[in-house]
């Protein structure tokens, strides 16, 4: 069915991806919907470094802000302490994320059981009471006001762009390897896993640490956008670390695909939704994950991937030449 | 000289009351983290609803209070069996489909993240993010032991939390369902086997799981104030409970509530109050490196 | 003789009920062990114990001259040792295929070079006409099959088979028995746990061991176990080795 498209179609589909992406901001010059455009590249972002821990590894965090939250905060005390650049503070804020990861992992994935997900957010509500009570570092509740570094969008359009291709290459090319096969076997059945030779706590680690790298580098982009943070907003439990579960749980967990289809959806609805319900929006976030697991609990890519092309499916899989043959 | 020996006794006095207030909070806790520990030990899944269980509970307990003057000390006629019907519903029409179609744990877990945002922006749109408080005539009573002052409030919500704990203890042992919770919790497949309806075991315990966050807001109430997004709070801090008493068991669970009021109450006076909830956190962290299975479990490892 | 698996007085409590008690027992390169003993005889343990899924409560693994004890089960497929289990536990939202792939990952780096492996052993067990199925939906039989091509897949020199034959029909039995049998010219050795005393097992183990309440109460050839009264006893109840 697949093998009907053809390879031309695929790559005149993603030359043609990547021309739309790329002039978006030239064409479409309204700021509203450059601004759109951001978020749902940052919620590509998010979504698809929690799906490769949450979706592909399968251990589900519940407290992904404390990434967002520790990049945020990494790059902007660093600029704000130090006058540090906050472009390549991005590159630190992602380094802090890995840091934070490290200790994490190592502490819970020993454990089988709940304990990783939920330990998550218990990090991110402690680091999101450290930040508001360290007032001498932090500023605490008043947050840090950083200056606008562009007054166009068009930077932080193509920065945004940027990370958020390169959090969906390094995922492609993970899952598309070994590892990719190590995680899945893991989500799978550790047992299983570990009795063909995967030592499973190392693989969720590397899993957790790429995961935590682009998550914490969001938040230090995020920072760098907006220009503001406190402790509420970048460790949200709500607006951050369940977010970035329903991007990916939406579009499709396990799925490449599934956090970009995930982000649009989220992005739009959150924007429509905003005027109705103000600051009860959120219900929206609820019933969704309620519709979601009872009815479609694959997502939209994994559902519609189910019987749709092969190369949608929903695994790292052999989508490798030779497979569909014979 | 005499000035010293006044500081030590006020620094003891002040520990005594710190370390009372502590385990009175405490016990309330373990009552909040005895729901999601029962609904843990049958459902094998962590209810992330659990505190917005117990938000509604309060918010009823405030409605029945203010509407027709009920006072929150026999509001739990109300609130248990309204969170006992609540508990029961979700399961059925949510959870229940999910577990017939073999669902993922994870996606179980995710929906009842659902179910309480639900709630709690239901309770948004319904009532305001305004914080409301209870005033009752006891509100402001204290009870004296020598220089240590505890609010009667606070004892009273205690020693309910104890009779609740010891019903549903009693409950547990003695009769034919509370064997067949146990059952179910220990083996599901052996408990189905020995011919244990296993699916509505499954309801009623999340029903029950449900009813004790009534329970438990009916007297937290008296302690605590109200707004909707508290549920998310309390279901971190009955996570943390249910670990430090070791997943699934009710009795640890009370257990570590007091543990965690404890570590709380002495934080907030000897560190500082911005950090009390980050200490309740730190001894969850202690504890799953040193003693996964909890203060009175068995390592399973 | 040379053990390539030399297990020395293993025991292993849990919680004051002892599962395994002073368990001797050797494996030499290429053989075919029956391990035979009733249901809750010890051997899902033993071999929980062998992989390192449990740590022993005392005893000693010595596999090609080094201890096992301590080391994790992925180090110890990575030496030689893997297994199936009792309750089977494929990938199931993963292809057969990639199934075995993911064992073949042990031992090489690519995927070309799994992929390569996966399809050779797929061919050996005759699973490769199913190899783009997904594995849960497979029956019993076939996700059993599946499981010991993955374990084969991972180049092990001893295979640990938990009840291998437990619910198959006679000729899904005979065809895993006759995969059984052609192990050892790969050079793989199997340890072949069952439950009961089955033609099928006497007649292709060179050697069985049997266990009963966690203890090693009778081995040897198949035709010394089948009229070893202790063994009978077992079986058969103390009433029935009385008057026989």
């Amino acid at each position: 069915m697949a093998a009907r498209g053809g390879k031309g179609w695929r790559w005149g589909g993603a030359v043609l991806g990547v021309a739309v992406l790329l002039g978006f901001p030239i064409v479409v010059s309204d700021v509203y919907l450059q601004h759109l455009a951001i978020f749902f590249l940052l919620w590509v972002t998010l979504g698809t470094s929690w799906n490769l821990l949450g979706g592909y590894a399968g251990q589900i965090s519940f407290g992904h802000a404390a990434f967002f939250g520790m990049g945020a905060y990494t790059s902007s005390l660093l600029f704000a302490k130090l006058g540090f650049p906050p472009w390549p503070g991005m590159l630190l804020g992602g380094v802090a994320g890995i840091l934070l990861a490290l200790p994490m992992g190592h502490i819970c994935f020993r454990l089988r059981g709940p304990f990783f997900a939920l330990s998550m957010l218990a990090l991110s509500e402690f680091l999101r009471l450290v930040t508001l009570n360290w007032r001498d570092l932090t500023e605490g509740a008043v947050g840090i006001l950083l200056p606008p570094f562009f007054i166009s969008k068009l930077p932080y359009y193509y920065i945004a762009l940027a990370l958020a291709a390169a959090t969906m290459l390094a995922t492609w090319f993970l899952v598309d390897s070994k590892v990719g096969f190590y995680l899945l076997a893991i989500r799978e059945d550790q047992d299983a896993a570990e009795a063909l030779g995967i030592d499973t706590t190392w693989y969720k680690l590397v899993a957790l640490m790429v995961s935590a790298f682009f998550s914490a580098m969001a938040g230090s982009y995020y920072a760098n956008y907006m220009a503001y943070i406190d402790p509420p907003i970048v460790f949200s439990i709500v607006d951050i670390s369940i977010a970035m579960i329903l991007v990916a749980v939406l579009g499709g967990m396990g799925t490449l695909w599934g956090p970009v289809v995930g982000a649009l959806v989220i992005v739009t609805l959150s924007e429509a939704f905003r005027a109705y319900f103000a600051a009860a929006h959120l219900i929206v976030y609820g019933v969704l994950i309620i519709v979601v697991i009872v009815f479609m609990p694959e997502g939209i890519v994994g559902s519609l991937a189910a019987r749709g092309p092969r190369w949608l499916r929903p695994r790292v899989a052999t989508d490798a030449p030779g497979a569909s043959q014979g | 000289m005499a000035e010293g020996q006044r500081k030590g006794h006020m620094d003891l006095t002040i520990l005594l009351q710190t370390v009372l207030a502590g385990v009175l909070v405490g016990g309330l806790y373990g009552l909040i983290g005895m729901g999601m520990a029962i609904n843990f030990g049958v459902l094998r899944i962590i209810n992330l609803a659990q505190g917005e269980l117990l938000m509604v509970g309060m918010y009823v307990c405030y409605w029945v209070f203010t509407l027709w003057g009920l006072d929150p000390l026999l509001s739990p006629v109300v609130t248990i069996p309204f969170l006992f019907v609540l508990g029961v519903v979700i399961h059925r029409f949510l959870l229940t489909p999910l577990i017939r179609a073999r669902a993922l744990p994870e996606n179980q877990i995710l929906l009842t993240v659902g179910v309480g945002l639900v709630l709690t922006n239901a309770a948004l749109l319904a009532f305001t993010s305004n914080y409301r408080t209870i005033t009752t005539s006891y509100s402001a009573s204290l009870i004296t032991l020598g220089s240590i002052a505890v609010s009667l409030p606070a004892v009273l919500a205690f020693g309910i939390a104890m009779l609740v704990s010891s019903a549903l203890w009693l409950f547990l042992m003695k009769t034919d369902l509370g064997k067949c919770i146990r059952a179910t919790a220990q083996d599901p497949d052996a408990a189905l086997l020995m011919g244990v309806n296993v699916e509505r075991i499954s309801v009623i315990t999340f029903g029950i799981g449900a009813a004790l966050e009534g329970a438990a807001g009916s007297l937290l109430v008296l302690v605590y104030y109200l707004f909707p997004a508290l549920g998310g709070i309390f279901t971190l801090k009955a996570f943390i409970v249910v670990v430090l008493g070791g997943l699934g068991s009710t009795l640890g669970a009370l257990l570590g509530g007091i543990v965690l009021g404890l570590a709380e109450s002495l934080g907030a006076v000897f560190v500082s109050t911005g950090y009390k909830d980050a200490i309740g956190f730190i001894v969850f962290v202690l504890m799953l490196i040193f003693r996964p299975a909890g203060l009175v479990g068995k390592a399973r490892m | 003789m040379g053990w390539m698996l030399d297990v020395r007085k293993l025991s292993k409590v849990f919680g004051g009920l002892p599962a395994l008690v002073n368990v001797d027992f050797g494996i030499a390169p290429g053989e075919i062990v029956g391990l035979i003993g009733p249901n809750g005889a010890g051997k899902t343990t033993l071999f929980n114990v062998i992989t390192g899924v449990f740590r022993p409560t005392s005893g000693e693994i010595l596999f090609e001259g080094k201890n096992l004890v301590g080391l994790k089960p992925h180090d110890i497929c990575r030496l030689g040792i893997t297994r199936t289990f009792q309750v089977v536990k494929p990938l199931p939202k993963m292809t057969v295929l990639e199934n075995v792939m993911v064992g073949a990952f042990a031992r090489v780096g690519t995927k070309e070079e799994a992929r390569e492996i996966a399809l050779r052993e797929l061919e050996f067990t005759g699973l490769l006409p199913k190899r783009d199925a997904l594995a849960r939906s497979l029956t019993l039989a076939d996700r059993k099959l599946l499981e010991l091509t993955r374990a084969v897949a991972t180049r092990p020199k001893l295979i640990l088979l938990d009840e291998v034959v437990a619910g198959l029909n006679p000729t899904e039995t005979e065809e895993t028995i006759t995969l059984i049998q052609r192990l050892p010219e790969r050079g793989i050795a199997a340890v072949a746990g069952v439950e009961h005393v089955m033609r099928v097992i006497m007649t292709i183990s060179h050697r069985i061991v049997v266990l009963n309440y966690g203890r090693k109460i009778a081995q040897g050839s198949p035709e010394e176990v089948g009229h070893n009264p202790e063994v009978i006893e077992a079986y058969l109840g103390e009433a029935y080795a009385e008057t026989s």
